[in-house]
């Protein structure tokens, strides 16, 4: 970026100092951060891996808690596919900066329940705890960010 | 996991619980839904990213 002289002039600070796409920059588009020929120009037209920042292209998270969570049966109702209890330590948000094309995911915790009466004849002849594990978005502008994407199955 | 094309913005991941727990009647056992719990002790989340 160079301006013409170093006096004060609104045009030239609108016309030279804003963004003013040209080949080679001659404003502060050379700032804009992306990935164009004409922020390297000059160079030998490679792009270092310094020149990027940490996170651009992959991150990664985790959320851990270590203290004790009590869910009892008694919050619940017998529609254990559709009335659920959100756990409280196995729940975070988290932000994602740029559409990404893949999201891996998962989780681990330690559980100890007390599903473990069996019952001979009746339809639903045993107890169990369920848990269903999922992502949902708060931009859903996408049919693969739906919740069908769940993790679920019965505690052993 | 995701795949195809994921929209920027804020991901909320959590997990639910449900049970199904028999409750015959006249029975006081453990499995009584007044007593009948489930405890979480420690764990973790974790995500993958890739651009």
């Amino acid at each position: 970026m160079s301006l013409p002289s170093f006096s004060i002039d609104a045009d030239e600070i609108y016309n030279n100092g804003l963004y003013s796409p040209a080949n080679p920059p001659q404003s502060v588009e050379v700032l804009n951060g992306g990935l164009e020929q004409a922020n390297y120009a000059g160079a030998n037209g490679s792009i270092k891996p310094y020149m990027m920042d940490l996170g651009t292209f992959a991150r990664g998270y985790s959320a851990n808690f270590s203290r004790r969570e009590f869910v009892y049966a008694k919050q619940l109702d017998n529609n254990y596919e559709n009335h659920t209890v959100i756990s409280a330590s196995v729940a975070t948000r988290l932000f994602l900066p740029f559409r990404a094309r893949v999201l891996q995911f998962g989780f681990q915790c330690w559980f100890n329940h007390d599903a473990s009466s069996y019952t001979a004849g009746e339809t639903n002849d045993y107890d169990f705890w369920r848990y269903k594990f999922e992502v949902l978005s708060s931009t859903r502008t996408t049919a693969t960010e739906d919740a069908s994407k769940a993790l679920t199955g019965r505690l052993p | 996991m995701l795949s195809g094309s994921i929209s920027p913005g804020y991901k909320d991941f959590k997990l639910n619980l449900s049970a199904n727990i028999i409750n015959p009647p006249g029975f006081t056992g453990s499995n009584d839904p007044e007593k009948a719990k489930c405890k979480l002790m420690s764990g973790t989340i974790w995500v993958f990213a890739l651009r």
